[in-house]
């Protein structure tokens, strides 16, 4: 029985354990995420939370444009989702930039190690969902940002073995890609991704808190002075 | 040993102030998505828009003030005796004023805390005992923590609009059953006490819009952001105790207040001179030395002072 407990429990207190070790900037988290097949996909698994969590915290977008509870769930395993991608396009820049660096080009070995470390480095992104806390709460997200941010680089050179100023670079410029794929590819694929979004969410979420108060603030003046 | 049990403490403070931070917009999100309908009719009395109290003039009234209490309140029912008796004065002075006071500011639905079916409403009655009983226990301090972070939910650019909706619904509501008619211009004044000042300006928009009257509005030591209701606003009066602490703390938490952002709602009322200050001497925020206090100092309490200086103002914001 406790063996069967022990097999079920090891991957969830495995992610865990390597989230709560990337969020206190744990060597040891890092260099297992670099290394190993099961942490990496444990770190994956971290983006992916994080993901969920940072989704729920900007629900109010969902609840602002009135989205069925159902779809609100489906929003937020899109949005996990979605937070894996960016994890792999962090890392893949990151790879690209390498042979740039006074490193060279990774081996394929390495680059697993890249993907493990930058998925883990969406840790303290876990915390994302606090980003709901009224008024303080939009900083508290730009700060679990820069905290990833500065975790991938922290990761690059603890784990991977990069020299700081490689690691800023490789971290930096997979930052700048996700963030780019994020604004700029997101322009450029807004048509498709609307539709994608309009069949798991069933809005298209083109309304802002403060659209909706200027429409019904418009609807009302209608209604008082017809 | 006992210092890493404090730190302890100390964390799951923090972690359960930032859990409760978290859960605090659920019930203005819940509430516009539609997915307490239920609950709000559910509440049948306790939900709907309170009843105001008949203003005591015969003729229409010249002025409709709304009264909306501090962050320590539980239900739009006014049930302290020092804001009970300022109400009282304010009725008297202001004769020609239909005096509302039982809104509950600190829910967009207007749901009081002892309003079923809230999910703590055996702890808020509880509380709500020990207060009248006059036992002011650690718990009453839950009332407050909550109240705040309505207030910030009010502040905040996510939520506020949607909150402060509401907020103007329930005043609404309350304003058309004690005769106001909506387009009569009649001028509409809110009293707002420390956080009920920021319910008030962010409701102003709403109101202003859905009954065509100027909106003015008079913060008794005020905590609000810089809400773009103040755009709306015709004259913003604050009142401030110069021993008031938690007003002082509400400039300086909310950094668009800070002069250095010159072009915050807040900093452009007051070059549009809009908003006025008006420092009373020695006053706390609340409690015997309060804006409130029945204690006499120099032959005249605290309560008089603040009600005369609110007079005076209804008074003068009334004319054309």
């Amino acid at each position: 029985m406790t063996a069967f407990l022990s097999d079920i429990l090891f991957f969830p207190l495995m992610v865990a354990e390597l989230a709560t070790g990337a969020i206190a900037f744990s060597t040891d988290a890092f260099r297992r995420a670099a290394a190993g097949a099961d942490a990496q996909s444990a770190a994956l698994t971290v983006a992916f939370l994080a993901g969920v969590s940072e989704m729920l915290g900007q629900s109010v977008i969902l609840v602002v444009n009135r989205v069925p509870l159902y779809r609100f769930l489906a929003s937020l395993v899109f949005t996990g989702a979605t937070y894996v991608i960016t994890a792999l396009t962090w890392a893949v820049s990151a790879l690209a930039i390498a042979p740039l660096t006074p490193v060279g080009a990774l081996s394929p070995a390495e680059a697993a190690g890249v993907v493990g470390v930058v998925s883990l480095a969406f840790a303290p992104r876990l915390l994302g969902v606090f980003s709901i806390a009224p008024y303080f709460g939009v900083a508290f997200g730009n700060f679990l940002e820069i905290w990833a941010m500065v975790l991938a680089i922290y990761g690059l050179h603890i784990a991977i073995g990069l020299p700081i100023g490689a690691a800023v670079a490789c971290g930096g410029a997979g930052w700048i890609a996700s963030y780019g794929l994020r604004s700029f590819l997101g322009y450029a694929l807004a048509a498709p991704l609307g539709r994608l979004r309009l069949a798991v969410i069933g809005s298209s979420l083109d309304k802002s808190p403060q659209r909706i108060i200027e429409d019904l603030i418009q609807r009302i003046s209608r209604e008082s002075n017809p | 040993m006992i210092s890493s049990a404090l730190i302890m403490l100390v964390w799951l403070a923090a972690a359960t102030l930032l859990l409760t931070a978290a859960l605090s917009p659920i019930e203005t999100l819940s509430w516009w998505a539609g997915w307490t309908e239920r609950e709000v009719e559910n509440a049948g009395d306790d939900a709907a828009p309170p009843r105001a109290r008949a203003p005591s003039v015969t003729q229409a009234p010249e002025r409709y003030v709304v009264y909306l209490s501090g962050v320590a309140s539980l239900t739009g029912r006014i049930a302290v005796p020092r804001e009970k008796a300022f109400l009282k004065g304010l009725r008297e002075a202001l004769p020609d004023s239909a005096v509302i006071a039982d809104v509950f500011p600190y829910s967009p639905a207007g749901l009081p805390l002892l309003a079923s079916p809230r999910i703590f409403e055996r702890l808020w009655r509880r509380i709500q005992k020990s207060k009248l009983e006059g036992r002011r226990g650690i718990l009453s301090i839950l009332i407050n923590i909550r109240n705040i972070f309505q207030v910030m939910v009010s502040a905040d650019h996510r939520y506020g609009p949607i909150f402060n909706q509401g907020a103007a619904n329930v005043i609404e509501a309350s304003l058309l059953k004690a005769g106001y008619g909506r387009g009569s211009g009649v001028p509409v004044a809110i009293i707002g006490y420390s956080g009920g000042a920021q319910v008030a300006v962010g409701a102003a928009p709403f109101l202003k819009a859905r009954l065509g009257a100027p909106i003015d509005v008079v913060s008794i030591g005020g905590v609000m952001a810089s809400d773009p209701g103040f755009q709306v606003v015709r004259k913003f009066h604050h009142l401030y105790g110069e021993g008031d602490q938690v007003q002082r703390l509400g400039a300086v938490m909310f950094p668009e207040r800070w002069r250095a952002m010159a072009h915050s709602e807040w900093n452009r009322a007051r070059r549009q001179g809009r908003i006025v200050a008006h420092p009373m001497k020695t006053v706390i925020h609340a409690g015997a030395r309060g804006y409130f206090g029945l204690i006499k100092t120099s032959g005249v309490s605290n309560n008089a002072r603040t009600l005369e200086r609110v007079v005076k103002i209804l008074n003068g914001s009334s004319l054309p």
